[in-house]
């Protein structure tokens, strides 16, 4: 098979994945008590309005007829639907949260191939020394700690002492501010300097600092564990002893000969962690107040508006779906020997 | 020429990310949150959120009616710091000799928005359009109005549909859902997020984007005193934490709704922030018992609780004795006609003596105690709920005959347990839709309108008494409803338990925070008092 044959391949298998997603979806949210309208519930709204509010939704009808519904209006429609009480299109809500998303996960993403390739190197450099075994305690311990809880550490270690923002994406008036800019695309960066707000820019930098390190912090144990055995494993071939034997600095060999080795799994780990990152992001975006995709989905599940959660699974799953696609695809790159 | 060496480049790329960081972190300090305060611009937090649309037809959510409460006015209005209505967009009103119609004349001088005059087919059109909507909250005029209609441009004529007692309409034609809209821009369906409707007030809509924050301008064509801050920001908070360090940061202006009485007391403790706390009636806290389950069915049951209930010690515990009062009956205190009735009848301090002797008659001993399952929702109400729960628990085991299990569920389980009755014994909260005694006490305990709180209570006596008191005069209806409450007390298949106080905390130079029994907060008094 080609790599076009390939491409169309994995693309044909997408709906198919999306489907057993959405079913999956669908029948958790519902095996869940309550419905959107519980919300509403607990005050003296008659129950004709509410039996009404239900029809509207559809949530009268067999859960199978439901089912099909809903179906019909993601692959046929390719309509996310609207919310439950608001009211407010799914697609709407999802595309004005993305950006923040997308933005953490590339910041998070950045400090823990950052840590994790420093660490990995810095072991296979210094194997002999205690460096190996503080990286992979490092690993097990960041890797295994619950993401809100280390955000809430560096909640309390570090914002409190230096004054940097816990919540939010932006201090109240910039958000306002950013609204009402005249070059929107809903990257708080790229609008901002093109608006020429640097302040804006800067104040968005500050407030992304401590979910990106929380987010990346949490997976740099795995990109550390990674490039270190793969360095290290490139470190003991026949052709790192002759670039020694050459006379070539050790420092260089690690990082010219063994790292290159290492690049084929760190990029097969960075697609696969695209699905933690953003699993993580729901939880990094709960602990920090960061208004993305996570956040709506955690509020989605509290409120039980199914169109939310659905919508949202939708659309991670897409990005891990596309996502994997691109690894695949460069590794034909970085690695001249895959074929497919 | 020669390349560089990768040292030279990772130390020049760390030396680049240092120096953003840096820059970043000095320029958002300078330019960023702090900077376009001053006095035309105040921030407020909240953990609240909008629960529907700011369509006074459908909004039915404390955060909702706020901002509306904000932007619009009825006929008439409570004045703040007081629970005295006065006229708002009415100038005077007659009464029909058999209470059933009233004239009202309106303020010729309102506009709306667009500076569209009010005028009475305007409000004539309003009432209808929520009525035929027929949204959340809509019975709170549709139960009360047969029919209104417009005499000439500045004179509503209205058939109640009943004669209502006269402070009972007033307080109903007060409520949101009566704030008359631009007929001229408002459709005659519900306007969704992030839009709103047209109304006569201090501010109006700019911009909304849900989830995130609401912002209120001050709106020109106000006929009244103009907000003393032009623009207002509110800014949504995940959970009492976040809030807490957005306002202990300088983020936001002033906090309101809701950080826990703990951290409220620590803030009071480091003394930099101001804290002010106010009356309130919002929520009212009481423990329902399901009277068609075992082992509330039986009277001597319910009645040997509310012999145990301290509820001092829970507002001194977990309150401080400042954030709440103690609650001895469902219509709160500050409320026409309320009374003690379950001070009365069990006391101040628990009776352990009595509840024994009650729960022994009942059956039940050391041997073979009362075990009953204590439910509770953790995010719905205050965040020291848990510890709330665990003082009950300790109140009621204290008897020696009762062992108590606690259980909690997020409210969507919560309330599909409690409505499919597979819970008896569990916390709620009351918000009132209007401010009259009417709305604590015939959603509880009226068997037509208590439905929706599955405790199958049903009293004959009790429904006529609740049917009759809003037809009353004043100082009858008071001998009614004090009749009701001491029914109800002996009964006791609610136990009231506390009304939670407002408090505000709030950067030290904000002024205008006024808090009272009509639980609105007004935007429009509160300011920045500028230093220098």
């Amino acid at each position: 098979m080609g790599l076009k044959e390939h491409v169309l391949y994995r693309l044909a298998l997408t709906p198919l994945m999306l489907l057993v997603l959405l079913t999956l979806v669908f029948v958790l949210m519902r095996v869940l008590p309550g419905d959107p309208i519980t919300m509403l519930e607990g005050k003296n709204i008659p129950e004709e309005v509410l039996a009404r509010r239900r029809a509207e939704l559809g949530l009268d009808k067999p859960l199978h007829v439901q089912y099909v519904n809903y179906l019909y209006s993601v692959f046929v429609k390719l309509d996310l639907g609207v919310t439950a009480l608001e009211r407010i299109p799914v697609s709407y809500l999802i595309a004005t949260r993305l950006p923040a998303t997308v933005d953490l996960a590339i910041a998070a993403s950045l400090v823990a191939i950052g840590i994790g390739v420093v660490m990995g190197l810095l072991s296979a450099r210094y194997e002999e020394s205690w460096f190996p075994q503080f990286a992979r305690v490092y690993s097990s311990v960041v890797y295994s700690i619950p993401v809100f809880y280390l955000g809430l550490l560096l909640q309390v270690g570090l914002a409190r002492p230096s004054g940097l923002p816990t919540t939010g994406r932006l201090s109240p008036v910039n958000m306002v501010a950013l609204d009402s800019l005249p070059v929107r695309t809903g990257f708080v960066l790229i609008d901002s300097l093109a608006n020429g707000r640097l302040d804006i820019a800067a104040d968005y930098l500050v407030h992304m600092l401590l979910p990106a390190l929380t987010l990346g912090i949490y997976l740099s144990g795995i990109f550390t564990r990674v490039t270190y055995l793969s360095v290290s494993e490139a470190m003991v071939q026949d052709y790192t002893r002759a670039a020694r034997a050459r006379g070539i600095r050790e420092w260089r060999v690690v990082t010219r000969y063994g790292f290159r080795n290492a690049l084929i799994p760190l990029l097969t780990m960075a697609g696969l962690q695209v699905a933690a990152l953003l699993g993580g992001a729901v939880l990094t975006e709960t602990t920090f107040n960061w208004e993305g995709v996570g956040l709506l989905v955690y509020e989605g599940i509290l409120k039980r508006d199914y169109a939310i959660v659905q919508g949202a699974v939708t659309v991670y799953a897409l990005i891990v779906a596309l996502v994997s696609l691109v690894v695949d695809v460069a590794y034909t790159l970085v690695d001249p020997r895959v074929r497919y | 020429m020669k390349k560089p060496s990768s040292k030279v480049l990772i130390a020049a790329a760390v030396a680049i990310v240092v120096v953003a960081a840096i820059a970043a972190f000095l320029l958002s300090r300078q330019a960023g949150p702090a900077a376009p305060k001053a006095k035309d611009v105040l921030i407020i937090g909240t953990t609240d959120s909008i629960q529907t649309t700011l369509d006074p037809c459908e909004a039915y959510d404390y955060l909702g009616v706020n901002i509306i409460e904000n932007m619009g006015e009825g006929l008439f209005k409570y004045e703040p710091g007081t629970v005295k209505l006065v006229n708002a967009l009415a100038v005077s009103y007659t009464v029909s000799p058999d209470r059933r119609i009233w004239e009202i004349k309106i303020r010729t001088d309102a506009k709306f928005q667009d500076g569209t005059p009010l005028t009475a087919q305007a409000v004539v059109w309003s009432w209808n359009r929520t009525i035929t909507l027929n949204q959340d909250p809509a019975f709170l005029i549709a139960d009360l109005i047969e029919r209104a209609e417009a005499v000439g441009q500045d004179t509503v004529r209205v058939y109640l549909k009943a004669p209502f007692e006269e402070t009972y309409v007033k307080s109903l034609l007060a409520t949101w859902v009566a704030f008359p809209v631009n007929p001229r821009t408002t459709p005659m369906e519900v306007v969704k997020p992030p839009n709103t409707v047209d109304m006569i007030g201090p501010y109006k809509l700019g911009t909304w984007k849900p989830g995130e924050y609401v912002e209120l301008v001050a709106n020109p064509n106000y006929y009244g005193e103009k907000p003393k801050t032009p623009r207002i920001i509110i800014r949504f908070y995940k959970d009492a934490q976040s809030l807490r360090l957005a306002v202990e940061n300088g983020e936001v202006d002033v906090a309101f709704r809701t950080l826990s009485p703990a951290d409220i007391k620590d803030i009071m403790e480091k003394g930099k922030l101001q804290v002010v706390a106010g009356p309130g009636i919002a929520p009212i806290r009481y423990m329902v018992l399901n009277l068609n389950k075992e082992p509330f069915d039986d009277k001597r049951v319910r009645q040997a609780i509310a012999y145990l209930i301290d509820r001092e010690q829970i507002v001194n515990t977990v309150f401080m004795g400042k954030f709440a009062q103690p609650l001895y009956s469902m219509v709160p205190v500050g409320f026409l006609g309320h009374k003690d009735s379950f001070k009365e009848r069990y006391g101040s301090k628990p009776n352990i003596d009595a509840a024994r002797k009650l729960l022994r008659e009942a059956g039940y001993s050391e041997a073979n105690p009362l075990r009953i399952e204590l439910w509770f929702t953790p995010v719905r109400y205050t965040p020291a709920e848990p510890d709330i729960a665990a003082l009950l628990k300790q109140q009621l085991e204290a008897s020696g005959l009762i062992k108590v299990e606690l259980k909690s569920a997020d409210w969507a389980t919560y309330r599909q347990l409690f409505k499919e009755e597979k819970i008896a014994c569990w916390l709620l909260g009351w918000y009132p839709d209007f401010l009259d005694p009417d709305n604590y006490v015939r959603p509880f305990y009226h068997s037509g309108a208590n439905g929706w709180l599955r405790v199958n209570y049903k009293n004959p006596e009790v429904d006529r008494l609740i049917d009759e008191q809003v037809l009353q005069p004043t100082d009858q209806r008071v001998q009614t409803l004090a009749r009701i409450q001491d029914i109800v007390a002996d009964d006791a298949p609610i136990v009231p338990l506390w009304q939670e106080g407002q408090f505000v905390v709030a950067q030290p130079n904000i002024k205008g925070v006024v808090l009272d029994y009509s639980q609105i907060f007004r935007y429009y008094l509160l300011y920045a008092e500028v230093q220098g």
